[in-house]
């Protein structure tokens, strides 16, 4: 029967993450006259529940800073002040204002709304370089949102045949299609912490998509989810390559270390092939230039995926790369030798909000792996310093039914939003996105355009 | 909505006035059967047929704030809560008129014309008695002194009467039988006044050494100063210090006499100056004339630390001014009584003067007291006064207000519109010989005292109140100066007209309470109908601090009657979906922006 994909939501609240960008006070002008409560959309205001002649005192977090209650009391009571709490929060890159943005998509599965407005800037570092431009004049918009058409977020991990050869003998290349475009790390901090693995495991289970486990974390407990996994080990400790996991997991990803002898890839690759042939083979990279003998490996079809690290923000580890920049350059180093359908890009690190996806997915990733964002729906704070035993969201005694239905939302809030852009795009599949650069515009593109023969006689500015 | 309020309870509480008369008074003549709230002419009408087919008289009452015992029924008598004819029915800016029904309250109307910054000419102190009531009884008050008695901004008024309904014009013959007559001749049910633009004003507060200083200065005031202040209020030294009270001891009026003056202009400063040089005179920082100019719609705020207020009120010459006081000086020291007097003038030759002294309802001198305000009055009238209002109390001084002539004249109008005596009987225009003699013969005892018989000297210290009680505070229950100010403000009156629920009758019910006084618990309960909103603490003229007394009231309830819980849930609900409700927010929420503005006017 024709079933459409759909995620189900259920609200769920933590009290770790109920930390409102402001507070508001109610003073002892209040008349406890409940205009407040009939105009809050939010639930701040609500009358006391033992006695309802009187106003309990507002649920700050749950505001979203539309200002109706404050220009509304006739009594002008009540009054919003910034939260230190919330200021306090996270780092330059995981900023308050995400951390806050992911917890109200996880608590709610739903997009969250901004009351007083966005005030700019209107451009920043990171993905804030990029503008998505979803002019309908290219294409009329679809409704997605509303799911009175159908727009596909489903992506496909492997290769693609470019042709076909011969009729006689289709071997068509094994793939998997997962119904988000988005894949899940299941220890985003190496924490090691089973609670989190569980969950994560758990919820890419349910959303169709698959999760990257490190070996060292694999137990048995995992064992009914093993097709959602994509198993993840450094190349030097690849042991009992003809156990349990291994012949049994849709994907495995081998991360290169540094220095690598190009032969010792090609036995581990030969290795797996044999005892496990239908698995897609990943390579983990955290070094954006490509050089020729790794780009020979895709070539010959022996990996099907390669996956770029980047840092928690969005930095690459080896020169001064931000991730799309990096992504981009491997499109069109595949496009330039005309085997872009025979690889799959997955980029990692630094995606912090909705809008990161399909900003990476136009600057040509097939899909994007989930990491920290993960953990901050679980109501990580994004600390400088993460000590697990000190951690005030205690996600060490999460439970793992909590974390999931969190993340759940999460991804469903994110998916909705990557359909809202779709949609406004004019745009049916999620596929058609990839590498669609026309629908952006780059920041660091622009000022050159424009400046560029003014400032340096035509040389480019540094 | 035809109202009738008929538990004897709440009656007692809807005939409450500031000053009460004795206990035993209103024991023994006090015939208040029901309260009934009309709302409409109609309304008055059918209540005149219904009184009259159960034998039964009408009282009006307006907010019920005048004291002297006016809203007292002295016949079986169903009392008129007038305060529901409150719509206002036409504003012409043009004409600088407004019809309203004339249970309107000052405060509304004020802040009614505030919106199209309009103001009134004459306005009372007590801003939350009605329009009607005012008439009735008192009508000289702030702006008095240029602008003269109330009735000369009337453009006309209705009255109904038990046969019919009439609009009588200020040069009609009829008119003055209307005024200060406390409803006897019929009710007043729409008012047209004549109403101005508002000006912005500036107050001075000048201090005198001497009551004689202040005196002479305000007749040179009066000969001089062009254009002269259109409000003026003389206080002398111990009223001064009583407002001290309320201050936070920061600040302070010193020991002296002072003259509160108001302008409209400021072309006479001036010459206001060096006037006040001339007199030795020294004028007073401009927060503390501002903060007086503000009292002025307080005149009881002192009642928070006294267990009560009692005084007199009378019309005095103004060159009799300095006699009155130096003979009520004399007069308290004598008795140990701390006296206190405000006078504010009328015109050029007249001034109404106010003296208060402290005193404790609970206890037994109360009832000397009473007398002793008989002997100030005494004072008064020996310094050419004549009584402000009579009501009950000043029946004996019914005489120095209306002579016999005229006395005559008012009797004979009373017979031909009232012939059945319906309205208000038994007062000072119907024959009642056994209160009036009664009364009489206290006053005549009173007198004895204001005359200084030196026989009585040895017992008159006895009279002196206990003043230890301002250290210790006094109960919430007592202070109220049942002034009715909550009334307007509470939300919850306005669901129930009815003046249990307000601030007014919920002290009421703590104190049968605490007295172990029968209390229905259907009436009980109804204290649980607050939203806890403080309003009646905004507006309390004795500047109480409720909040707290509401727990406690809540919890004693609670104790023995327990807690209506569907009841409050019921009432919260209909109180939120009530449009008077949001008026009533929007409103106020106007006023306390501009609180300062508003109070000030500078």
């Amino acid at each position: 029967m024709y079933e459409r994909y759909h995620i189900e939501t259920s609200p769920v609240k933590l009290p770790t993450t109920q930390i409102g960008k402001f507070e508001i006070i109610r003073n002892d002008q209040c008349l406890n006259c409940g205009r407040c409560s009939t105009l809050c959309i939010y639930d701040v205001h609500k009358r006391d529940p033992n006695d309802p002649r009187k106003m309990s005192e507002p649920v700050s977090y749950l505001c979203k800073n539309c200002f109706s209650c404050i220009q509304n009391c006739p009594q002008q009571a009540l009054e919003m002040v910034p939260n230190k709490e919330y200021e306090s929060l996270g780092n330059t890159y995981w900023t308050p204002h995400i951390i806050h943005t992911i917890w109200n998509e996880a608590e709610e599965g739903k997009i969250p709304v901004y009351g007083a407005g966005y005030r700019g800037p209107f451009r920043g570092a990171g993905f804030d370089n990029i503008w998505t431009d979803m002019s309908e004049i290219i294409r009329p918009t679809r409704d997605g949102i509303h799911g009175r058409e159908y727009i596909a977020t489903a992506v496909d991990l492997g290769r693609k045949l470019p042709w076909i050869p011969d009729y006689e003998k289709i071997n068509l290349p094994n793939s998997y299609e997962i119904q988000i475009p988005m894949l899940l790390d299941t220890d985003p901090l190496k924490l090691k912490l089973k609670n989190i693995t569980l969950a994560i495991l758990k919820a890419a289970y349910e959303l169709g998509t698959f999760v990257l486990l490190d070996i060292e974390n694999y137990s048995d407990e995992l064992k009914p989810y093993l097709k959602s996994i994509a198993l993840r080990c450094p190349i030097g400790k690849i042991t009992d390559i003809d156990s349990s996991p291994w012949k049994e997991v849709p994907v495995v990803e081998l991360i290169l270390p540094k220095r690598f002898h190009v032969s010792e890839l090609e036995s581990i690759l030969e290795k797996i092939k044999t005892y496990h042939p239908t698995a897609l083979i990943s390579l983990g990279l955290v070094d954006y230039s490509l050089p020729e003998e790794l780009l020979k490996q895709f070539r010959h079809g022996r990996v099907d995926i390669l996956h770029y690290y980047a840092d928690n923000q969005g930095q690459s580890f080896e020169g001064n790369s931000f991730i799309y920049q990096s992504i981009r350059k491997f499109q069109l180093n595949f496009v330039k030798q005309h085997m872009r359908n025979e690889i799959t890009i997955i980029g990692k690190g630094g995606i912090a909000a909705a809008e990161h996806v399909p900003k990476l997915i136009i600057c040509g990733a097939d899909a994007v792996e989930l990491d920290l964002s993960l953990l901050v729906a679980m109501g990580c704070r994004a600390c400088k310093t993460c000590k697990v035993e000190y951690c005030p969201a205690a996600i060490g005694e999460l439970d793992p039914d909590t974390a999931k239905q969190r993340i759940i939302n999460l991804i469903c809030a994110w998916r909705d939003q990557l359909l809202e852009i779709l949609s406004a795009m004019g745009i049916r599949d999620v596929r058609r996105l990839r590498g669609e650069v026309g629908r952006a515009m780059f920041y660091e593109e622009i000022e050159k355009e424009s400046f560029d023969f003014i400032f340096n006689d035509g040389e480019p500015l540094k | 909505m035809k109202m009738i309020i008929d538990s004897s309870l709440e009656v007692k509480l809807y005939t409450k006035e500031p000053v009460e008369l004795p206990g035993v008074i209103k024991k023994r003549f006090s015939r208040a059967q029901s309260i009934y709230q009309p709302e409409s002419t109609h309304d008055l009408q059918w209540m005149y047929s219904y009184a009259q087919k159960n034998k039964l008289s009408v009282v009006p009452r307006g907010a019920a704030t005048s004291n002297m015992g006016s809203i007292i029924p002295l016949r079986k008598s169903m009392i008129a809560d007038l305060t529901h004819l409150k719509r206002i029915l036409d504003f012409d800016k043009k004409d600088k008129t407004i019809i309203f029904e004339a249970g309107l309250r000052w405060w509304e109307l004020k802040h009614f014309l505030k919106k199209y910054s309009h103001d009134l000419y004459t306005y009372p102190t007590s801003l939350f008695s009605t329009v009607g009531g005012w008439l009735s009884t008192g009508g000289y008050g702030i702006n008095s002194f240029k602008y003269g008695h109330i009735s000369n901004f009337i453009d006309s008024i209705e009255v109904v009467t038990p046969d019919k309904t009439s609009i009588i014009g200020r040069s009609d013959r009829k008119f003055k039988y209307f005024i200060g007559t406390e409803g006897q001749m019929g009710i007043i049910n729409r008012v047209k006044l004549k109403v101005r633009e508002s000006k912005l004003s500036k107050s001075f507060l000048i201090y005198f050494k001497m009551t004689s200083q202040a005196v002479e200065f305000l007749s040179d005031i009066l000969k001089s100063l062009k254009p002269p202040p259109v409000h003026i209020s003389y206080f002398d030294r111990h009223r001064l210090e009583h407002k001290n009270l309320l201050l936070n001891g920061k600040v302070s009026f010193p020991q002296s006499e002072g003259v509160l003056m108001t302008f409209e202009s400021s072309s006479s400063k001036n010459e206001l100056l060096k006037l006040v040089e001339r007199k030795k005179g020294i004028v007073a920082e401009d927060y503390l004339s501002s903060f007086l100019w503000n009292e002025r719609y307080f005149p009881f705020s002192v009642k928070k630390f006294y267990p009560s207020i009692l005084g007199c009120e009378a019309i005095l010459p103004l060159e009799k001014l300095d006699h009155y006081i130096t003979m009520t000086r004399k007069f308290g020291d004598s008795h140990d009584i701390p006296l206190s007097t405000e006078a504010t003038l009328i015109n050029e030759k007249e001034a109404v003067v106010f003296t208060i002294f402290p005193s404790d309802s609970e206890n037994i001198i109360y009832i000397l007291h009473l007398f002793l305000t008989y002997s100030l009055n005494n004072i008064a009238m020996r310094c050419g006064g004549k009584p402000y209002g009579i009501g009950i109390w000043n029946l004996p001084l019914l005489k120095k207000r209306f002579s016999d002539k005229k006395l005559k004249e008012y009797r004979q109008f009373k017979k031909e519109q009232d012939p059945l005596n319906l309205i208000n009987p038994a007062k000072s225009f119907s024959k009642n010989y056994e209160i009036k003699y009664l009364l009489r013969c206290a006053y005549a005892m009173s007198t004895l005292f204001s005359n200084g018989i030196s026989l009585l000297k040895p017992f008159s210290k006895i009279l002196s109140p206990d003043l230890s009680t301002i250290k210790k505070g006094i109960s919430e229950t007592e202070s109220c100066a049942n002034c009715g100010a909550c009334t307007l403000v509470c939300p919850s009156h306005l669901m129930n007209s009815n003046e249990i629920v307000t601030a007014k009758g919920k002290l009421f019910i703590l104190k049968q309470l605490l007295e172990n006084n029968p209390l229905p618990k259907s009436i009980a309960q109804k204290a649980f109908q607050c939203l806890h909103c403080h309003l009646c603490e905004y507006v309390c003229q004795s500047k109480l601090t409720l909040t707290p007394v509401w727990e406690k009231l809540e919890s004693l309830l609670e104790k023995k009657f327990g807690r209506p819980e569907d009841k409050i849930e019921r009432f919260i609900k209909q109180v939120e979906s009530h449009p008077a409700y949001t008026q009533l927010f929007d409103s106020f929420g106007i006023c306390s922006n501009n609180k300062n503005k508003d109070l000030q006017n500078v």
